[in-house]
């Protein structure tokens, strides 16, 4: 994060002076080059020393009393859209933030071309956002939304943010009601959360929406599944360990052990989402159902709402979220003989399980043209006590968040 | 006229939220455009990236004006009923989630109104008072 912080500062300066048409390279009657880019400069501090509050479950810092100054929220993107006739284009995009690793494979957010035979058909091919809920692929662009970060019940337990592949989307019109159907296909491997090193391979990926539009109103429906195809390799030495106990010292070791199996799984995520964009008031709601085909991790639902009002150039506004479990939390069925092994055996039911609300309070001030000030606070509820979740922490055993945690956020977004 | 009232008039155009009264805009089209025939509302979706053809596989090129210019603000308001921060981020989103590119920006409304002259799919936009016989009113927006 240290090296963003002076390219973030000179790409703040550039929104403020950059007109957008000198980054427009014309090259004929309509084809053009167009370059972009967008950032994100963040503040946070929370009431908690040793528990870190992360953006989705990918996120390494987090934000926490003792979490570096420049924010989990801070990032900076660039965009090349090269338009070559109104059918054909291509766009690539390159994102910095706090991630896994530094690399440019990690970098590329998307990299496809798209191909609009007619206004109702479009086909695009190669890393492209994954659209899964309202927001899912606009989570990097801080300008775009009103909060300093997406509602983390809702999506932070959804860290994929593209995947290797197309999606084909067919749009058209009844009277004044817009309507557009997508559908998707593809395989990822993002690196699998609080792992260093470790990426999980998900093939297929697949997945597909409904989208409504009819004045200010957006209706969305969404399902995205995954499979996975490779094992965890700190879990299968678990399952190893487990299979090793005879008999008589633990009769559950065969079930135990299957439960850790993420190698064949399938995960389904399911939402609906409502967003109200008219002027002064402003609202969003989205509800999401997310299935884990593994036996540890928690079959969770998920929702938000938030609402604003826009008072000339300030937009106040207020938000709830949650996350609880639809069927409890998993558990080891019975004790292990070891102690170490009863630990190790705990620790990914707790890791994975979060059961938490938060209430937000905030304003974006869109201040100067293409810059927009936020300031929020967060009261973040911990319903469970048996659970990590959504949090990072340094110490040892599974030491639980405060039940109560407050968050100060303050962020720039920009364009450019 | 007395000097308090004409006082009294300053400070009411001062006070008045559009201060002095502005030129109206217009929505330009080439002379010879098959474009003069579509509704205010598709100018809106044209601009919004939500309309890239009409009928007949015509399709426009719609031509905005510079990022924080008045007359683009002024544009946005009386065609969308929103502030220009409300369309700056409506495009962030469409954007820089890969579905859709804004529409080409000019510097000023004398480009404009060279481009729109030029080109028979081009739409564009400028002060009332800047259109010549080069180019073909479809309509004003005040």
């Amino acid at each position: 994060m240290k090296t963003l912080t002076p390219l973030l500062a000179a790409c703040g300066l550039l929104a403020t002076t950059s007109s957008l048409a000198e980054w427009n390279i014309d090259l004929g009657n309509q084809s053009r080059l167009r370059i972009s880019g967008f950032g994100t400069l963040g503040l946070a501090t929370s009431d908690q020393a040793h528990h870190a509050l992360t953006r989705d479950i990918a996120d390494q810092e987090g934000i926490s009393s003792s979490s570096l100054p420049l924010s989990t929220d801070s990032r900076l993107g660039m965009q090349i859209d090269a338009v070559i006739n109104p059918q054909w284009s291509a766009t690539v995009q390159a994102v910095l933030k706090d991630r896994p690793a530094q690399t440019i494979e990690e970098s590329l957010q998307w990299a496809f071309i798209s191909y609009r035979p007619n206004a109702n058909w479009q086909l695009r091919a190669g890393r492209v956002g994954l659209d899964m809920g309202l927001v899912s692929d606009q989570r990097n662009i801080g300008y775009g939304y009103l909060w300093v970060r997406p509602p983390i019940e809702f999506y932070g337990r959804l860290p994929l943010f593209h995947f290797n592949g197309g999606d084909v989307t067919y749009s058209f019109d009844i009277d004044d009601i817009s309507l557009s159907i997508k559908a998707f296909a593809g395989e990822a491997s993002p690196f699998y959360p609080s792992t260093p090193n470790y990426k999980i391979q998900i093939a297929p990926l697949w997945g597909g929406n409904v989208n409504l539009r009819w004045q200010d109103w957006h209706a969305q429906l969404s399902y995205v599944g995954t499979q996975l195809q490779s094992n965890h390799p700190g879990l299968q030495e678990l399952q190893s360990n487990i299979q090793q106990l005879p008999d008589f010292l633990y009769p559950d070791a065969a079930s135990l052990s299957s439960r850790y199996t993420l190698r064949g799984s399938q995960n389904h995520f399911l939402s609906a989402g409502l967003a109200y964009e008219g002027d002064p008031w402003r609202a969003q709601f989205e509800f999401g159902r997310l299935f884990h085909g593994n036996g540890f991790i928690a079959d969770v639902y998920t929702a938000y709402a938030t609402v604003g009002y826009r008072l000339g150039s300030v937009t106040p506004f207020i938000g709830y979220s949650t996350l609880w479990p639809a069927n409890g939390r998993p558990e080891v069925p019975s004790p292990l003989p070891f102690p170490d092994l009863q630990a190790a055996a705990e620790r990914p039911f707790a890791e994975s399980y979060s059961n938490q609300e938060t209430i937000s309070l905030g304003g974006r001030w869109d201040f100067y043209n293409n810059l927009a000030l936020k300031l929020q606070y967060d009261l973040v509820h911990v319903r469970n006590s048996d659970g990590i979740g959504l949090w990072r922490t340094d110490q040892d055993g599974i030491p639980q968040p405060k039940e109560f945690s407050n968050i100060f956020s303050a962020t720039l977004d920009f364009v450019f | 006229m007395h000097p308090l009232a004409k006082f009294l008039l300053l400070l009411v155009t001062l006070w008045s939220p559009t201060g002095v009264a502005q030129s109206r805009i217009a929505i330009i089209v080439h002379p010879e455009s098959s474009f003069t025939d579509i509704s205010r509302k598709q100018v809106v979706d044209i601009f919004m990236g939500r309309l890239l053809s009409l009928t007949n596989n015509r399709i426009p090129l719609p031509l905005d004006q510079q990022g924080g210019s008045p007359i683009r603000e002024r544009f946005y308001e009386a065609l969308t009923g929103r502030p220009l921060a409300q369309i700056n981020a409506y495009w962030a989103r469409l954007m820089f989630s890969g579905r859709a590119t804004p529409p080409r920006m000019l510097p000023d409304s004398l480009s404009v109104l060279q481009a729109v002259s030029q080109n028979r799919d081009a739409i564009g936009y400028v002060e009332e008072d800047r259109v010549t016989p080069s180019v073909r009113v479809l309509f004003y927006l005040e």
